[in-house]
Protein backbone atom coordinates (compact mmCIF):
# COMPACT_ATOMS: atom_id res chain seq x y z
CA UNK A 1 0.00 0.00 0.00
CA UNK A 2 1.46 3.37 -1.03
CA UNK A 3 1.49 6.43 1.25
CA UNK A 4 -1.38 7.88 -0.71
CA UNK A 5 -3.35 4.64 -0.41
CA UNK A 6 -2.62 4.61 3.33
CA UNK A 7 -4.01 8.13 3.69
CA UNK A 8 -7.10 7.31 1.64
CA UNK A 9 -7.65 4.11 3.63
CA UNK A 10 -7.51 6.08 6.86
CA UNK A 11 -10.07 8.47 5.37
CA UNK A 12 -12.38 5.60 4.45
CA UNK A 13 -12.06 4.15 7.94
CA UNK A 14 -12.82 7.53 9.54
CA UNK A 15 -9.39 7.75 11.15
CA UNK A 16 -8.17 11.08 9.79
CA UNK A 17 -8.35 14.27 11.87
CA UNK A 18 -11.13 16.63 10.81
CA UNK A 19 -8.80 19.12 9.11
CA UNK A 20 -7.21 16.44 6.93
CA UNK A 21 -10.60 14.99 6.10
CA UNK A 22 -11.80 18.40 4.94
CA UNK A 23 -8.66 18.96 2.89
CA UNK A 24 -9.08 15.63 1.14
CA UNK A 25 -12.78 16.21 0.57
CA UNK A 26 -12.14 19.63 -0.99
CA UNK A 27 -9.62 17.95 -3.26
CA UNK A 28 -11.88 15.18 -4.48
CA UNK A 29 -14.87 17.46 -4.99
CA UNK A 30 -12.73 19.50 -7.37
CA UNK A 31 -10.71 16.65 -8.87
CA UNK A 32 -12.70 13.70 -10.31
CA UNK A 33 -9.52 11.60 -10.57
CA UNK A 34 -8.96 11.73 -6.83
CA UNK A 35 -12.61 10.84 -6.25
CA UNK A 36 -12.43 7.82 -8.56
CA UNK A 37 -9.22 6.75 -6.88
CA UNK A 38 -10.94 6.66 -3.49
CA UNK A 39 -13.98 4.83 -4.86
CA UNK A 40 -11.79 2.16 -6.44
CA UNK A 41 -9.64 1.82 -3.36
CA UNK A 42 -12.78 1.29 -1.32
CA UNK A 43 -14.00 -1.43 -3.70
CA UNK A 44 -10.66 -3.24 -3.55
CA UNK A 45 -10.52 -2.89 0.24
CA UNK A 46 -13.99 -4.40 0.65
CA UNK A 47 -13.24 -7.22 -1.79
CA UNK A 48 -9.99 -8.00 0.03
CA UNK A 49 -11.92 -8.13 3.29
CA UNK A 50 -14.39 -10.61 1.85
CA UNK A 51 -11.60 -12.72 0.44
CA UNK A 52 -9.88 -12.83 3.85
CA UNK A 53 -6.83 -10.98 2.56
CA UNK A 54 -6.68 -8.12 5.02
CA UNK A 55 -4.06 -8.28 7.76
CA UNK A 56 -5.72 -8.88 11.16
CA UNK A 57 -5.23 -5.34 12.45
CA UNK A 58 -6.63 -3.75 9.28
CA UNK A 59 -9.48 -6.24 9.31
CA UNK A 60 -10.49 -5.08 12.79
CA UNK A 61 -10.36 -1.41 11.77
CA UNK A 62 -12.39 -2.19 8.67
CA UNK A 63 -15.10 -4.07 10.58
CA UNK A 64 -15.37 -1.25 13.10
CA UNK A 65 -15.94 1.32 10.34
CA UNK A 66 -18.00 -0.66 7.85
CA UNK A 67 -20.12 -3.22 9.61
CA UNK A 68 -21.75 -0.79 12.02
CA UNK A 69 -23.16 1.43 9.26
CA UNK A 70 -26.18 0.12 7.27
CA UNK A 71 -25.19 1.60 3.88
CA UNK A 72 -21.58 0.48 4.16
CA UNK A 73 -22.62 -2.91 5.49
CA UNK A 74 -24.81 -3.36 2.42
CA UNK A 75 -21.83 -2.55 0.23
CA UNK A 76 -19.83 -5.25 2.02
CA UNK A 77 -22.65 -7.76 1.48
CA UNK A 78 -22.80 -6.93 -2.21
CA UNK A 79 -19.06 -7.43 -2.46
CA UNK A 80 -19.38 -10.78 -0.68
CA UNK A 81 -21.85 -11.92 -3.35
CA UNK A 82 -19.70 -10.52 -6.17
CA UNK A 83 -16.43 -12.05 -5.01
CA UNK A 84 -18.13 -15.39 -4.32
CA UNK A 85 -19.67 -15.40 -7.79
CA UNK A 86 -16.44 -14.41 -9.54
CA UNK A 87 -14.26 -16.78 -7.56
CA UNK A 88 -16.61 -19.67 -8.24
CA UNK A 89 -16.25 -19.00 -11.97
CA UNK A 90 -12.51 -19.34 -11.58
CA UNK A 91 -12.58 -22.30 -9.22
CA UNK A 92 -15.87 -24.12 -9.62
CA UNK A 93 -16.57 -26.34 -6.60
CA UNK A 94 -15.67 -29.95 -7.41
CA UNK A 95 -17.49 -32.99 -6.16
CA UNK A 96 -15.23 -35.40 -4.30
CA UNK A 97 -15.55 -38.92 -5.72
CA UNK A 98 -17.04 -41.31 -3.22
CA UNK A 99 -14.77 -44.30 -2.67
CA UNK A 100 -16.32 -47.57 -3.78
CA UNK A 101 -16.84 -49.86 -0.89
CA UNK A 102 -17.58 -53.49 -1.48
CA UNK A 103 -19.24 -53.77 1.94
CA UNK A 104 -22.96 -54.31 2.19
CA UNK A 105 -25.26 -51.36 1.70
CA UNK A 106 -26.27 -51.16 5.34
CA UNK A 107 -22.66 -51.07 6.44
CA UNK A 108 -21.93 -48.33 3.90
CA UNK A 109 -24.82 -46.32 5.31
CA UNK A 110 -23.40 -46.36 8.80
CA UNK A 111 -19.70 -45.91 7.97
CA UNK A 112 -19.83 -42.09 8.00
CA UNK A 113 -21.26 -42.12 11.51
CA UNK A 114 -18.11 -43.73 12.86
CA UNK A 115 -16.37 -40.40 12.20
CA UNK A 116 -17.74 -37.84 14.65
CA UNK A 117 -16.79 -34.72 12.74
CA UNK A 118 -18.41 -35.94 9.56
CA UNK A 119 -21.47 -37.06 11.47
CA UNK A 120 -21.76 -33.62 13.02
CA UNK A 121 -21.39 -31.98 9.59
CA UNK A 122 -24.11 -34.21 8.17
CA UNK A 123 -26.40 -33.34 11.05
CA UNK A 124 -25.71 -29.65 10.51
CA UNK A 125 -26.30 -30.01 6.77
CA UNK A 126 -29.57 -31.78 7.48
CA UNK A 127 -30.56 -28.99 9.84
CA UNK A 128 -29.72 -26.35 7.20
CA UNK A 129 -31.70 -28.19 4.54
CA UNK A 130 -34.66 -28.58 6.91
CA UNK A 131 -34.54 -24.89 7.82
CA UNK A 132 -34.32 -23.88 4.17
CA UNK A 133 -37.21 -26.20 3.28
CA UNK A 134 -39.33 -24.76 6.08
CA UNK A 135 -38.46 -21.23 5.00
CA UNK A 136 -39.42 -21.94 1.38
CA UNK A 137 -42.67 -23.54 2.51
CA UNK A 138 -43.55 -20.48 4.61
CA UNK A 139 -42.68 -18.15 1.71
CA UNK A 140 -44.77 -20.21 -0.71
CA UNK A 141 -47.79 -20.09 1.60
CA UNK A 142 -47.40 -16.35 1.98
CA UNK A 143 -47.16 -15.86 -1.78
CA UNK A 144 -50.24 -18.01 -2.33
CA UNK A 145 -52.17 -15.92 0.19
CA UNK A 146 -51.02 -12.69 -1.44
CA UNK A 147 -52.05 -14.02 -4.85
CA UNK A 148 -55.50 -14.94 -3.53
CA UNK A 149 -55.86 -11.45 -1.98
CA UNK A 150 -54.72 -9.79 -5.20
CA UNK A 151 -57.26 -11.79 -7.24
CA UNK A 152 -60.07 -10.89 -4.82
CA UNK A 153 -59.13 -7.21 -5.06
CA UNK A 154 -59.01 -7.44 -8.84
CA UNK A 155 -62.56 -8.86 -8.88
CA UNK A 156 -63.81 -6.06 -6.62
CA UNK A 157 -62.20 -3.45 -8.85
CA UNK A 158 -63.66 -5.00 -11.98
CA UNK A 159 -67.09 -4.87 -10.40
CA UNK A 160 -66.58 -1.26 -9.39
CA UNK A 161 -65.49 -0.40 -12.90
CA UNK A 162 -68.66 -2.03 -14.32
CA UNK A 163 -70.80 -0.04 -11.88
CA UNK A 164 -69.10 3.22 -12.83
CA UNK A 165 -69.58 2.44 -16.50
CA UNK A 166 -73.25 1.73 -15.85
CA UNK A 167 -73.68 5.04 -14.03
CA UNK A 168 -71.89 6.84 -16.84
CA UNK A 169 -74.22 5.30 -19.41
CA UNK A 170 -77.22 6.31 -17.31
CA UNK A 171 -75.95 9.85 -17.02
CA UNK A 172 -75.36 10.03 -20.77
CA UNK A 173 -78.82 8.83 -21.63
CA UNK A 174 -80.32 11.32 -19.15
CA UNK A 175 -78.32 14.10 -20.76
CA UNK A 176 -79.50 13.05 -24.22
CA UNK A 177 -83.05 12.99 -22.98
CA UNK A 178 -82.79 16.46 -21.50
CA UNK A 179 -81.23 17.82 -24.69
CA UNK A 180 -84.09 16.36 -26.72
CA UNK A 181 -86.65 17.89 -24.37
CA UNK A 182 -84.92 21.25 -24.56
CA UNK A 183 -84.85 21.20 -28.32
CA UNK A 184 -88.49 20.25 -28.38
CA UNK A 185 -89.37 23.08 -26.00
CA UNK A 186 -87.41 25.56 -28.08
CA UNK A 187 -88.94 24.45 -31.32
CA UNK A 188 -92.37 24.85 -29.71
CA UNK A 189 -91.48 28.44 -28.76
CA UNK A 190 -90.10 29.07 -32.29
CA UNK A 191 -86.72 30.05 -30.81
CA UNK A 192 -83.75 30.43 -33.20
CA UNK A 193 -81.03 30.14 -30.61
CA UNK A 194 -79.18 26.86 -30.13
CA UNK A 195 -78.26 25.94 -26.60
CA UNK A 196 -74.54 26.00 -26.16
CA UNK A 197 -72.98 22.94 -24.64
CA UNK A 198 -71.27 23.68 -21.40
CA UNK A 199 -68.27 22.11 -22.93
CA UNK A 200 -67.73 24.94 -25.37
CA UNK A 201 -67.88 27.69 -22.75
CA UNK A 202 -64.47 29.12 -22.23
CA UNK A 203 -63.14 28.41 -18.73
CA UNK A 204 -60.41 30.03 -16.62
CA UNK A 205 -58.91 26.56 -16.06
CA UNK A 206 -58.31 24.03 -18.84
CA UNK A 207 -58.04 20.47 -17.58
CA UNK A 208 -56.72 17.34 -19.27
CA UNK A 209 -56.83 13.93 -17.65
CA UNK A 210 -54.28 11.46 -18.95
CA UNK A 211 -54.22 7.74 -18.31
CA UNK A 212 -50.98 5.89 -18.01
CA UNK A 213 -49.65 4.28 -21.15
CA UNK A 214 -46.41 2.32 -21.45
CA UNK A 215 -43.13 3.95 -22.40
CA UNK A 216 -42.74 1.58 -25.29
CA UNK A 217 -46.39 1.23 -26.10
CA UNK A 218 -47.60 2.29 -29.48
CA UNK A 219 -50.27 4.99 -29.80
CA UNK A 220 -53.34 3.45 -31.30
CA UNK A 221 -55.41 6.58 -31.70
CA UNK A 222 -55.16 10.35 -31.98
CA UNK A 223 -53.39 12.15 -29.14
CA UNK A 224 -55.74 13.79 -26.66
CA UNK A 225 -56.32 17.49 -27.24
CA UNK A 226 -56.18 20.31 -24.76
CA UNK A 227 -57.93 23.39 -25.98
CA UNK A 228 -56.75 26.64 -24.41
CA UNK A 229 -59.06 29.58 -24.97
CA UNK A 230 -58.02 33.20 -24.93
CA UNK A 231 -59.23 33.79 -21.39
CA UNK A 232 -57.92 30.49 -19.97
CA UNK A 233 -55.50 31.38 -17.21
CA UNK A 234 -54.39 28.04 -15.89
CA UNK A 235 -53.84 24.58 -17.23
CA UNK A 236 -54.29 21.51 -15.10
CA UNK A 237 -52.82 18.21 -16.19
CA UNK A 238 -53.93 15.16 -14.26
CA UNK A 239 -52.11 11.86 -14.63
CA UNK A 240 -53.84 8.75 -13.32
CA UNK A 241 -51.61 5.96 -12.05
CA UNK A 242 -53.26 2.70 -11.00
CA UNK A 243 -50.33 0.93 -9.47
CA UNK A 244 -47.83 2.85 -7.32
CA UNK A 245 -44.82 0.64 -6.74
CA UNK A 246 -42.16 3.34 -6.33
CA UNK A 247 -41.72 5.53 -3.25
CA UNK A 248 -41.13 8.64 -5.35
CA UNK A 249 -42.04 9.80 -8.81
CA UNK A 250 -40.79 12.43 -11.21
CA UNK A 251 -42.93 14.24 -13.76
CA UNK A 252 -41.32 15.85 -16.79
CA UNK A 253 -43.24 17.84 -19.36
CA UNK A 254 -41.50 18.66 -22.64
CA UNK A 255 -42.64 20.34 -25.80
CA UNK A 256 -41.96 17.92 -28.64
CA UNK A 257 -38.90 19.27 -30.40
CA UNK A 258 -38.59 22.03 -27.81
CA UNK A 259 -37.68 22.77 -24.20
CA UNK A 260 -38.64 21.26 -20.93
CA UNK A 261 -41.66 23.01 -19.51
CA UNK A 262 -42.03 21.34 -16.15
CA UNK A 263 -40.00 19.07 -13.86
CA UNK A 264 -41.26 17.97 -10.49
CA UNK A 265 -41.09 15.29 -7.83
CA UNK A 266 -44.06 13.57 -6.25
CA UNK A 267 -44.18 11.17 -3.33
CA UNK A 268 -46.29 8.05 -3.41
CA UNK A 269 -49.57 8.80 -1.58
CA UNK A 270 -49.54 7.08 1.81
CA UNK A 271 -51.69 3.97 2.11
CA UNK A 272 -52.89 4.05 -1.49
CA UNK A 273 -52.11 1.82 -4.42
CA UNK A 274 -53.31 4.35 -7.01
CA UNK A 275 -52.47 8.01 -7.47
CA UNK A 276 -53.55 11.12 -9.31
CA UNK A 277 -50.65 13.40 -10.04
CA UNK A 278 -51.63 16.94 -10.88
CA UNK A 279 -49.55 19.61 -12.59
CA UNK A 280 -50.89 23.15 -12.56
CA UNK A 281 -49.26 25.59 -14.96
CA UNK A 282 -49.91 29.07 -16.26
CA UNK A 283 -51.69 28.69 -19.60
CA UNK A 284 -49.07 30.93 -21.20
CA UNK A 285 -46.45 28.20 -20.75
CA UNK A 286 -48.15 25.94 -23.25
CA UNK A 287 -47.97 27.14 -26.81
CA UNK A 288 -49.83 25.35 -29.59
CA UNK A 289 -48.27 22.06 -30.55
CA UNK A 290 -47.46 18.60 -29.24
CA UNK A 291 -46.32 17.91 -25.69
CA UNK A 292 -44.94 14.83 -23.99
CA UNK A 293 -45.54 14.11 -20.30
CA UNK A 294 -43.10 11.54 -18.93
CA UNK A 295 -43.64 9.77 -15.63
CA UNK A 296 -40.54 8.31 -13.98
CA UNK A 297 -40.31 6.13 -10.90
CA UNK A 298 -37.53 6.65 -8.44
CA UNK A 299 -36.45 3.85 -6.17
CA UNK A 300 -35.28 4.31 -2.62
CA UNK A 301 -31.78 3.76 -3.97
CA UNK A 302 -32.16 6.73 -6.28
CA UNK A 303 -32.47 4.86 -9.54
CA UNK A 304 -34.82 6.37 -12.00
CA UNK A 305 -36.89 4.36 -14.41
CA UNK A 306 -39.16 5.66 -17.16
CA UNK A 307 -42.69 4.37 -16.55
CA UNK A 308 -44.86 6.07 -19.15
CA UNK A 309 -45.04 8.77 -21.77
CA UNK A 310 -48.28 10.56 -22.59
CA UNK A 311 -48.52 12.61 -25.76
CA UNK A 312 -51.13 15.36 -26.10
CA UNK A 313 -51.78 18.29 -28.40
CA UNK A 314 -52.45 21.86 -27.36
CA UNK A 315 -54.71 23.97 -29.51
CA UNK A 316 -55.21 27.65 -28.87
CA UNK A 317 -57.87 29.99 -30.12
CA UNK B 1 -37.34 15.18 4.14
CA UNK B 2 -36.07 17.56 1.44
CA UNK B 3 -38.81 19.21 -0.63
CA UNK B 4 -38.68 18.66 -4.37
CA UNK B 5 -36.89 20.97 -6.77
CA UNK B 6 -39.22 22.90 -9.04
CA UNK B 7 -38.69 22.73 -12.76
CA UNK B 8 -37.30 26.25 -12.84
CA UNK B 9 -34.80 25.75 -10.04
CA UNK B 10 -33.67 22.41 -11.44
CA UNK B 11 -33.13 24.02 -14.84
CA UNK B 12 -31.15 26.79 -13.18
CA UNK B 13 -28.98 24.26 -11.41
CA UNK B 14 -28.29 22.36 -14.62
CA UNK B 15 -27.45 25.55 -16.49
CA UNK B 16 -24.97 26.51 -13.80
CA UNK B 17 -23.16 23.20 -14.35
CA UNK B 18 -22.91 23.50 -18.11
CA UNK B 19 -24.57 25.42 -20.91
CA UNK B 20 -24.95 22.23 -22.94
CA UNK B 21 -27.96 20.30 -21.53
CA UNK B 22 -26.45 16.85 -22.13
CA UNK B 23 -23.13 17.68 -20.50
CA UNK B 24 -24.99 19.42 -17.67
CA UNK B 25 -26.98 16.23 -17.04
CA UNK B 26 -23.77 14.18 -16.86
CA UNK B 27 -22.14 16.67 -14.51
CA UNK B 28 -25.24 16.63 -12.33
CA UNK B 29 -25.09 12.84 -12.08
CA UNK B 30 -21.36 12.93 -11.29
CA UNK B 31 -21.85 15.56 -8.61
CA UNK B 32 -24.75 13.64 -7.15
CA UNK B 33 -22.62 10.51 -6.99
CA UNK B 34 -19.81 12.43 -5.28
CA UNK B 35 -22.16 13.90 -2.70
CA UNK B 36 -23.77 10.53 -1.91
CA UNK B 37 -20.36 8.97 -1.38
CA UNK B 38 -19.24 11.91 0.73
CA UNK B 39 -22.19 11.42 3.07
CA UNK B 40 -21.63 7.67 3.18
CA UNK B 41 -17.93 8.03 3.94
CA UNK B 42 -18.76 10.48 6.69
CA UNK B 43 -21.15 7.92 8.13
CA UNK B 44 -24.25 10.09 7.75
CA UNK B 45 -27.61 8.27 7.62
CA UNK B 46 -29.80 8.76 4.50
CA UNK B 47 -27.03 9.88 2.13
CA UNK B 48 -29.42 10.33 -0.79
CA UNK B 49 -31.81 12.51 1.17
CA UNK B 50 -28.93 14.70 2.31
CA UNK B 51 -27.75 14.95 -1.28
CA UNK B 52 -31.19 16.11 -2.39
CA UNK B 53 -31.23 18.66 0.43
CA UNK B 54 -27.81 19.91 -0.68
CA UNK B 55 -29.03 20.38 -4.25
CA UNK B 56 -32.19 22.11 -2.99
CA UNK B 57 -30.13 24.66 -1.09
CA UNK B 58 -27.81 25.30 -4.03
CA UNK B 59 -30.76 25.72 -6.38
CA UNK B 60 -32.41 28.17 -3.97
CA UNK B 61 -29.27 30.30 -3.92
CA UNK B 62 -29.11 30.29 -7.70
CA UNK B 63 -32.77 31.31 -7.92
CA UNK B 64 -32.03 34.18 -5.52
CA UNK B 65 -29.66 35.46 -8.20
CA UNK B 66 -26.42 34.56 -6.45
CA UNK B 67 -23.63 33.72 -8.86
CA UNK B 68 -21.66 30.59 -7.99
CA UNK B 69 -18.40 30.30 -9.91
CA UNK B 70 -17.35 26.84 -8.75
CA UNK B 71 -20.41 24.66 -8.22
CA UNK B 72 -18.35 21.63 -7.16
CA UNK B 73 -16.55 23.49 -4.39
CA UNK B 74 -19.78 25.18 -3.33
CA UNK B 75 -21.53 21.80 -3.26
CA UNK B 76 -18.90 20.53 -0.86
CA UNK B 77 -19.40 23.49 1.46
CA UNK B 78 -23.16 23.11 1.48
CA UNK B 79 -22.91 19.33 1.81
CA UNK B 80 -20.57 19.70 4.74
CA UNK B 81 -23.03 22.05 6.40
CA UNK B 82 -25.86 19.57 5.87
CA UNK B 83 -23.64 16.86 7.36
CA UNK B 84 -22.82 18.96 10.41
CA UNK B 85 -26.54 19.59 10.93
CA UNK B 86 -27.09 15.84 11.08
CA UNK B 87 -24.52 15.64 13.86
CA UNK B 88 -26.47 18.22 15.81
CA UNK B 89 -29.41 15.87 15.77
CA UNK B 90 -31.75 17.47 13.27
CA UNK B 91 -32.10 14.08 11.60
CA UNK B 92 -31.93 12.06 14.78
CA UNK B 93 -35.73 11.66 14.80
CA UNK B 94 -35.56 9.40 11.75
CA UNK B 95 -34.24 5.91 12.22
CA UNK B 96 -32.41 4.22 9.35
CA UNK B 97 -34.79 1.82 7.65
CA UNK B 98 -32.26 -0.99 7.74
CA UNK B 99 -31.46 -2.14 11.20
CA UNK B 100 -29.30 -5.09 10.34
CA UNK B 101 -26.19 -3.74 12.00
CA UNK B 102 -23.26 -6.05 12.41
CA UNK B 103 -24.25 -8.43 15.14
CA UNK B 104 -21.89 -11.16 16.03
CA UNK B 105 -24.79 -13.18 17.33
CA UNK B 106 -26.43 -13.21 13.85
CA UNK B 107 -26.44 -16.82 12.96
CA UNK B 108 -24.50 -18.41 10.18
CA UNK B 109 -27.81 -19.49 8.72
CA UNK B 110 -29.00 -15.90 8.39
CA UNK B 111 -25.71 -14.88 6.80
CA UNK B 112 -25.91 -17.78 4.42
CA UNK B 113 -29.54 -17.09 3.46
CA UNK B 114 -28.73 -13.43 2.84
CA UNK B 115 -25.72 -14.37 0.72
CA UNK B 116 -27.77 -16.90 -1.26
CA UNK B 117 -30.41 -14.29 -1.94
CA UNK B 118 -27.82 -11.79 -3.16
CA UNK B 119 -26.05 -14.40 -5.27
CA UNK B 120 -29.34 -15.19 -6.99
CA UNK B 121 -29.98 -11.49 -7.59
CA UNK B 122 -26.44 -10.98 -8.82
CA UNK B 123 -26.84 -13.74 -11.42
CA UNK B 124 -30.00 -12.10 -12.70
CA UNK B 125 -28.38 -8.67 -12.77
CA UNK B 126 -25.26 -10.00 -14.53
CA UNK B 127 -27.46 -11.70 -17.12
CA UNK B 128 -29.10 -8.35 -17.83
CA UNK B 129 -25.74 -6.77 -18.72
CA UNK B 130 -24.43 -6.80 -22.30
CA UNK B 131 -21.83 -9.54 -22.82
CA UNK B 132 -18.88 -7.11 -23.08
CA UNK B 133 -19.83 -5.43 -19.81
CA UNK B 134 -20.27 -8.76 -18.06
CA UNK B 135 -16.86 -9.91 -19.28
CA UNK B 136 -15.24 -6.67 -18.18
CA UNK B 137 -16.67 -6.91 -14.65
CA UNK B 138 -15.63 -10.55 -14.32
CA UNK B 139 -12.11 -9.99 -15.62
CA UNK B 140 -11.57 -6.80 -13.64
CA UNK B 141 -12.68 -8.01 -10.22
CA UNK B 142 -11.78 -11.69 -10.44
CA UNK B 143 -8.92 -12.69 -8.22
CA UNK B 144 -6.38 -15.08 -9.63
CA UNK B 145 -2.73 -15.75 -8.96
CA UNK B 146 -1.50 -12.74 -10.90
CA UNK B 147 -0.91 -9.43 -9.20
CA UNK B 148 -4.07 -7.32 -9.32
CA UNK B 149 -2.38 -4.26 -10.81
CA UNK B 150 -0.62 -6.34 -13.45
CA UNK B 151 -3.84 -8.15 -14.36
CA UNK B 152 -5.74 -4.90 -14.81
CA UNK B 153 -2.93 -3.41 -16.84
CA UNK B 154 -3.09 -6.37 -19.23
CA UNK B 155 -6.87 -6.08 -19.42
CA UNK B 156 -6.62 -2.37 -20.28
CA UNK B 157 -4.16 -3.15 -23.06
CA UNK B 158 -6.42 -5.89 -24.43
CA UNK B 159 -9.38 -3.52 -24.51
CA UNK B 160 -7.36 -0.62 -25.90
CA UNK B 161 -8.19 1.61 -22.94
CA UNK B 162 -6.17 3.79 -20.61
CA UNK B 163 -5.97 2.27 -17.14
CA UNK B 164 -7.98 5.08 -15.62
CA UNK B 165 -10.70 4.77 -18.24
CA UNK B 166 -10.91 1.03 -17.61
CA UNK B 167 -11.07 1.58 -13.86
CA UNK B 168 -13.85 4.18 -14.26
CA UNK B 169 -15.84 1.94 -16.56
CA UNK B 170 -15.48 -1.05 -14.23
CA UNK B 171 -16.52 1.01 -11.22
CA UNK B 172 -19.62 2.41 -12.95
CA UNK B 173 -20.65 -1.10 -13.97
CA UNK B 174 -20.08 -2.24 -10.41
CA UNK B 175 -22.22 0.62 -9.06
CA UNK B 176 -24.96 -0.33 -11.52
CA UNK B 177 -24.79 -3.98 -10.45
CA UNK B 178 -24.86 -2.99 -6.81
CA UNK B 179 -28.03 -0.91 -7.30
CA UNK B 180 -29.62 -3.78 -9.23
CA UNK B 181 -28.80 -6.33 -6.53
CA UNK B 182 -30.04 -4.00 -3.76
CA UNK B 183 -33.40 -3.49 -5.49
CA UNK B 184 -33.72 -7.19 -6.25
CA UNK B 185 -32.84 -8.38 -2.76
CA UNK B 186 -35.15 -5.76 -1.16
CA UNK B 187 -37.99 -7.06 -3.35
CA UNK B 188 -37.25 -10.63 -2.27
CA UNK B 189 -37.17 -9.56 1.38
CA UNK B 190 -40.52 -7.79 1.01
CA UNK B 191 -42.24 -10.93 -0.24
Amino acid sequence: MTNSDELLTQYLLGELPESEQSRLEERYFNDPKTFEQIVQLEADLIDSYNRGKLPPELRLRFERAYLSNPDRSDRVKFSAALTTNLDQRLHPPTVQPVPVDRDSWWRRLFVPTTHRALAFSMALALLLVSTATLWFWVQTRRLQQQLANARAEENVQEQRSREVQRELNDARSKADQLSAELEHAQSENNSQTVPTSPRTQPSAIATLVLMISGVRGSETGAAPRLIIHKDTQQVRLQLRLHDTEFPNYILVLNKVGGNEVYYGHRAKPAGKSAADFVITLPAAKLSAGDFLLTLKGQTAAGDIEDLSQSLFRVERD
Amino acid sequence: MASALTSASFTRLLTSLDSDPERAGEKYEDLRRTLIRFFEWRGAPFPEDHTDETFNRIARKLCEGIEIKNISAYSYEVGRLVYLETLKGKDSKREPLQTDLADKSQTDIEHRLDLEKRLLCLEQCLDNLPVESRTLIVEYYQEDKRDRIERRKVLAEELGLQREALANRAQRLRDKLERCVTICSNKKSAI
